[in-house]
């Protein structure tokens, strides 16, 4: 029995003695924990920007500039007030009669003030500032959104139109520009385990030098010997892995953790839909016991090339 | 027909002088051998060539009919799977046992399991070592390691049977008892070859010598055993 296991699992060259005999591991798990995390990030900041880009797709903005206070004046009068509330009036029956908007609704004071007051702070109180008037509109499809920004410029040309593109196309540039340096650095990591991985095998190779020849010269054959030491690779990459996915898992419950008790109210909060977590869970392992295992074939059968 | 036959084969190790040159014999099938000349002469070269642990760098090498130079490297294992050899230091692997170090011939030939065992088992006790199955090599003497380098040359049921110093390390009593072993091989069809500098064992067996001076062969083509005999 104990035979039919070490057939199975062992291997004839002693590669979990000596020197470095669990470092494969170590560095797969490594490679694992950094490239599963920046996973989990891109994936994170791709689910704030979809619920950015779909609450703020099919929507607009009207804002309606605040009287200021002339020089003289401390306070605003109340002739300029009033003149504010028509406007806020003649705006909302306009965007009612348009075809273009399904819905308009003004929004509270205190509804802008809770808008405002993640960038303001708490401690500084909104009272006497000059607050605009915000209209959250909705718009029918294929809403022609430039006839309906003249028409609130003809009312008055301190009303605005905020289509948010500008605001989306920032999101998504500062998002994509993240997506591409983290899969650079993701290359970066895997080009840098390749090469990690290949000098641990060498290594390994130079220290069983004895026992790879002895196998070599009673007749083994290159893959026969390169097959103990890829599955010696791979075990110690499963279970590197195994390690970098829970540091990854208690690394990423610290985040989460940090993110909602600080900035949650201006950042949405980051949701993973079940696929991503199964490739968070199976991807890295994957692709990571692949590339180990390939590159530990890979420079065995180049080692071994140079034998006679 | 030669099992093995060499053709004005050279060895030189990187940019030094020829260790072995213009080295021509022939063995055929079924002899026995014995490889002498002084030390430095080239035995061990001559033997490496002979495991294909070495390539000459001029000359022809024919291997059970196979010239080894246009040979394919992926066809290699089949040939060196055909040749048994008990190394000078035996070269045993340390971590496993004296079952699993002989039956690594046969594992890398993809035997089954279950006739490995029986083989196996029935080889240490052969050998003398039946109980001695799970002991690893630093754990036994001197004697029994080299039992079990032979009994690892001999599981495969080689073609050839290569031996470097096998006596270097044991007095002569188990000398001329491990040279009797061989014969004993040698009668059931093995092609034997020994390299040795105890010329008290050489003169103990009358099998034919093949004598290596200065990296070539100073005497005529070695007789077969119908002709030495």
């Amino acid at each position: 029995m104990s035979r039919k296991i070490f057939k199975k699992y062992g291997y004839d060259i002693s590669l979990d003695e000596g020197v470095g005999a669990h470092l494969i591991c170590w560095v797969t798990g490594l490679m694992i924990f950094f490239v599963t995390l920046m996973m989990a990030v891109n994936f994170g900041l791709s689910s704030i920007t979809q619920s950015w880009v779909t609450g703020l797709s099919g929507t607009m903005t009207v804002e309606i500039s605040p009287p200021l206070p002339s020089a003289e004046e401390e306070k605003i009068s109340h002739k300029s007030r009033k003149k504010f509330n028509n406007i806020i009036k003649d705006v909302l029956t306009l965007l009612k009669d348009n075809v273009a908007v399904s819905e308009a609704r003004l929004l509270s004071e205190k509804e802008v003030e809770n808008l405002i007051e993640p960038w303001m702070g708490q401690s500084i109180t909104l009272d006497g500032l000059p607050l605009p008037a915000l209209i959250d509109i909705k718009l029918v499809p294929n809403a022609d959104t430039k006839a309906l920004r003249n028409s609130l410029k003809t009312l008055d040309p301190t009303v605005t139109l905020d289509s948010h593109i500008d605001t989306l196309d920032g999101i998504r540039t500062l998002v994509n520009t993240a997506t591409l340096f983290m899969m650079l650095l993701t290359s970066v990591i895997i080009a840098l385990a390749i090469v990690i991985i290949s000098g641990i095998v060498r290594s390994k190779m130079l220290i069983h030098q004895a026992e790879v020849e002895t196998l070599h010269l009673i007749g083994a054959s290159d893959e026969y010997i390169a097959r103990q030491f890829r599955r010696h690779t791979l075990r110690g990459t499963l279970k590197g892995a195994l390690y970098g996915l829970v540091c990854t898992f208690i690394t990423l419950f610290i985040i989460c953790y940090i993110t909602r008790t600080v900035g949650g109210d201006i950042f949405p909060r980051p949701y993973l839909t079940p696929s991503q977590w199964t490739a968070l869970l199976l991807l890295p392992i994957t692709v990571g016991s692949l590339i180990a295992h390939l590159t530990a074939q890979a420079t065995v059968l180049k080692e071994l090339s140079q034998l006679p | 027909m030669a099992l093995v036959k060499f053709s004005s084969v050279g060895l030189r190790y990187g940019t030094g002088s020829e260790v072995l040159h213009d080295v021509n014999f022939e063995l055929e099938a079924g002899t026995f051998h014995f490889l002498t000349g002084p030390s430095g002469a080239g035995k061990t070269s001559l033997m490496k060539l002979l495991y294909l642990g070495q390539k000459p760098t001029r000359g022809i090498i024919s291997m059970f009919s196979n010239d080894m130079s246009t040979m394919p490297r992926k066809k290699t294992p089949e040939i060196r799977r055909q040749i048994g050899v008990v190394f000078q230091d035996f070269r045993l692997l340390n971590h496993l046992s004296a079952f699993d170090n002989i039956a690594l011939p046969l594992r890398v030939s993809n035997i089954p399991e279950a006739d490995i065992k029986k083989n196996v088992t029935e080889l240490l006790r052969w050998v003398g070592l039946g109980d001695k199955t799970d002991s690893r090599p630093p754990t036994l003497s001197g004697g029994e390691q080299q039992r079990v380098a032979i009994a690892r040359a001999i599981i495969n049921r080689p073609k050839l049977l290569l031996a470097d110093e096998p006596t270097g390390n044991i007095d002569s009593d188990i000398g001329i008892k491990l040279l009797s072993l061989f014969e004993e091989l040698n009668r059931h069809g093995t092609t034997v070859l020994i390299a040795t500098h105890d010329e008290d064992i050489v003169r103990h067996f009358p099998h034919p010598q093949m004598r290596l001076e200065e990296g070539t062969f100073l005497s005529t083509s070695p007789k077969t055993r119908s002709e030495a005999a």
